[in-house]
């Protein structure tokens, strides 16, 4: 499983790839949802089989979303890019939905670092840039603890060098 | 910070009341409620008399029997109404005694209330512009509210109501000079400045606008706005802007026009003479316009009848009457075959009609009497029918333009311009250039909000303009050459825009991203390179299905969000990748300019 889903934008840089706990944390955070629900959709099923026999369709709908997400959430995980070109950052994903996002570091307005409890199991975070514009929507999610904090302060430094447009 | 020192400096902690009325003119909307309610329940009693009094039955006084009978009821409802005015006029004193403001050297302060206290504080260097504003009521009486828009989020404006117009008029040249003087000031300690520049515009409102970004990013905190503070003043300019204009940077070529022509006219004593009116025709050049300066520098006048004509015209004016028509039409339909029940609620149904379009055409009123100036600090724009307010486009904060006609004004050929701003606070500020205008007038106006569109020498900027408005309908000469810097939409998105994918295309010039959208209510976009924020490529599967690619430039919140659609997949990528490039080097060469003429002063 190391094809490479990622499409190309026209520009030959190396793309970095997240983290590869990446997609399992993801998968298990879709877990979290969908085995209770397969459970109690189950248990009922069973329980009124008699009166709802259609009771079954549902958990059968969990199951299957429950197979087909683990392998679609792996494979967006790896199609997720991040390049630090020298004057912008250029984030690439998506297999079904391509998109690709250019911030340049002159428009900067701060960065987010962002960890939530399952990042924080596989020790991931999540860095968010910010720009004037509230359309700007570049996230890089699943990155090491490390790496995060030094593309946040590499980033940082770059806006100030880099504080354009004035 | 000599000349133009508030009074307040000397004695910091003085506070200033504001006119006594000022209670009164704020609660008058419930007096006016409740002398209403009772007009409207005497006149139900006095209507039943007349209609018995015409149908020649004897009048039903027996409601005023009764009250001859009880000559204490009056007492108590007089004695009541006099006890509520005299509540009030008690209630407006204890208001009007905490009303107040202060001004000292680093902050307007205004503070209200009686039980929950309010203080406002907007410090000076923060202050974006100083408005007058005058509503009906207030300005019968002759008086005004200064508006203090500060940078920062939705709703940082300070209200400062009401003054006398005479007062306020003061307040706010000595203002605005204290302003400017803070600011100039604040240029020199720019550096020590600028890293805590991320705190308090308003004392109130910064501290969620502020605290946003830490508690979102949870355990790890983020990288406070201060450290890379200097830019989040960056799109707003807050560090150079009052009214006014920056004017210790030189012309730059990629400043808007109007910002270079009010540079050239900074030395200039009073604002409007004929070197004014030849740096306009000089500025304006490449779209072949020669304005002429009205009196008090007047160069835009839209009357009222147009106002009116413009706003009937409207699609959603028209759109609302149309559905009222409709339904007054279905209803006395049903009433003709007999369907009595259903006449009535119909008619009740509609009322709300009636009043949404009513209040839109209202709105639409108070850009009646539209005047722009050109004056020392810029493009001065003041209007309103009944109420005139007044405000300074700021024109070095401006991200993106564009021009605008809604279906039935092609008729009369009528065009409005709007702008994308830097984040200013005050979510209900217009964001109009130009209400309603012929082609010159939206030509004006556009070619001063942008940049000198750097064009080769065979096509003027009109004529782009002009392919833009009207695309291959257009009659200039040169609109030919014009066209050739089109790139439209390929055959394939006929799926995606069925309607718009001939008219739909975009032209790069040298310092600006032109884009022509619309087919039916046709409008142009005009995003200059310097101000674009980021791109972003997208693709969905119907198009790569087409083998289409569409690229989004953002720029502020505002009306314009100019998205370069579905284009065929290479062009939309080479778009991407090279427009990154493009900004990045309109912004250098901006920046360069400024660095320079910095380096040239010392």
């Amino acid at each position: 499983m190391n094809r490479d889903f990622s499409f190309s934008i026209g520009t030959d840089v190396p793309f970095n790839r997240v983290s590869p706990k990446y997609g399992l944390k993801e998968v298990l955070a879709t877990m979290i949802i969908v085995v209770p629900l397969l459970v109690v959709g189950l248990v009922l099923a069973i329980v009124f089989t008699a009166e709802a026999p259609w009771l079954h369709i549902i958990w059968i709908a969990v199951l299957v979303y429950g197979i087909a997400a683990p392998i679609v959430i792996l494979r967006q995980a790896k199609a997720i890019g991040y390049a630090e070109r020298a004057d912008d950052l250029l984030i690439r994903r998506g297999i079904m939905f391509h998109k690709a996002t250019v911030v340049p570091y002159g428009r900067l307005q701060f960065v987010d670092v962002d960890a939530g409890p399952v990042d924080r199991m596989f020790g991931l975070a999540t860095v968010k840039l910010h720009t004037a514009s509230a359309a700007t929507d570049a996230t890089i999610p699943g990155l090491p603890r490390a790496e995060a904090d030094r593309l946040r302060d590499s980033l940082a430094g770059l806006g100030r060098a880099n504080m354009a447009g004035l | 910070m000599d000349e133009g020192s508030p009074p307040a400096e000397a004695a910091p902690e003085v506070w200033h009341r504001v006119h006594p009325l000022t209670p009164i003119l704020e609660s008058l909307g419930v007096l006016v409620g409740i002398f209403i309610a009772a007009a409207y329940g005497l006149q139900n009693f006095f209507q039943s008399a007349v209609e018995d009094l015409a149908s020649g039955r004897s009048v039903n006084l027996t409601f005023a029997d009764w009250l001859r009978g009880h000559p204490l009821v009056i007492l108590a409802v007089v004695g009541g109404i006099v006890l509520v005015l005299l509540l009030t006029a008690f209630f407006s004193w204890l208001a009007w005694r905490v009303m107040g403001y202060r001004i000292d050297a680093e902050a307007i302060y205004y503070r209200r209330g009686v039980l929950s206290k309010k203080l406002r504080k907007a410090r000076l260097d923060r202050v974006q512009s100083i408005d007058l504003q005058q509503k009906l009521l207030p300005r019968l009486l002759g008086m005004a509210e200064l508006v203090f828009d500060v940078a920062g989020g939705t709703d940082s404006n300070i209200s400062l109501k009401y003054l006398s117009k005479r007062r306020a008029e003061e307040l706010r040249d000595e203002l605005l000079n204290a302003v400017r003087a803070k600011k100039r000031q604040g240029t020199a300690t720019q550096a020590k400045d600028r890293s805590s520049g991320g705190e308090a515009a308003t004392g109130e409102e910064s501290a969620p606008a502020h605290g946003a970004a830490a508690p979102a990013s949870g355990p790890v905190a983020a990288i406070p706005s201060a450290t890379v503070g200097h830019q989040a003043e960056e799109p707003s300019g807050a560090g150079e802007t009052a009214e006014g204009i920056d004017r210790s940077i030189p012309e730059r070529r990629d400043d808007s026009l109007g910002v270079r022509l009010t540079k050239r006219l900074g030395a200039m004593a009073d604002g409007v003479s004929a070197e004014a009116e030849s740096g306009l025709n000089d500025l304006l050049a490449p779209y072949r316009l020669a304005p002429s300066i009205g009196r008090e520098g007047e160069i835009i006048r839209v009357p009222v009848h147009r106002v009116v004509i413009a706003s009937l015209l409207k699609t959603e004016t028209l759109v609302s009457i149309a559905v009222v028509v409709l339904v007054v039409i279905s209803a006395i339909v049903l009433l003709a075959f007999g369907v009595k029940e259903a006449f009535i609620p119909m008619l009740v149904g509609v009322l709300p009609g009636v009043f949404a379009a009513f209040s839109v055409f209202k709105k639409n009123l108070d850009n009646a009497n539209f005047v722009v100036r050109l004056d020392e600090n810029g493009l001065a724009v003041s209007h309103g029918l009944f109420s005139t307010s007044r405000k300074v486009i700021p024109l070095d904060r401006l991200q993106a333009v564009c021009l605008h006609q809604p279906l039935l004004w092609r008729w009369a050929g009528w065009w409005q311009a709007e702008y994308n701003i830097a984040s200013a606070g005050g979510s209900k500020d217009s964001n109009l250039l130009l209400p309603v205008g012929d082609v010159e007038q939206a030509l004006l106006m556009v070619g001063l909000a942008l940049p000198d569109p750097q064009l080769p020498d065979d096509i003027a900027a009109d004529a782009l303009v002009r392919s833009a408005m009207y695309d291959r309908r257009s009659s200039d000469p040169q609109a030919p050459a014009a066209e050739m810097l089109f790139h439209s939409q390929p055959r394939s998105s006929r799926i995606l825009d069925p309607l718009v994918w001939k008219r739909r295309a975009y032209a790069l010039t040298g310092s600006m991203l032109v884009l022509r959208l619309g087919a039916l209510e046709r409008r142009v976009d005009f995003v200059p390179h310097v101000r674009v924020q980021s791109l972003r490529y997208h693709q969905g599967p119907l198009m790569r299905a087409l083998g289409l690619g569409t690229v989004a430039v953002h720029s502020t919140a505002g009306p314009i969000d100019p998205r370069v659609t579905h284009q065929s997949e290479d062009e939309a990528k080479r778009f991407f990748t090279e427009h990154a490039e493009r900004t990045r080097i309109a912004r250098l060469r901006y920046d360069d300019a400024a660095k320079t003429a910095k380096e040239d002063e010392r």
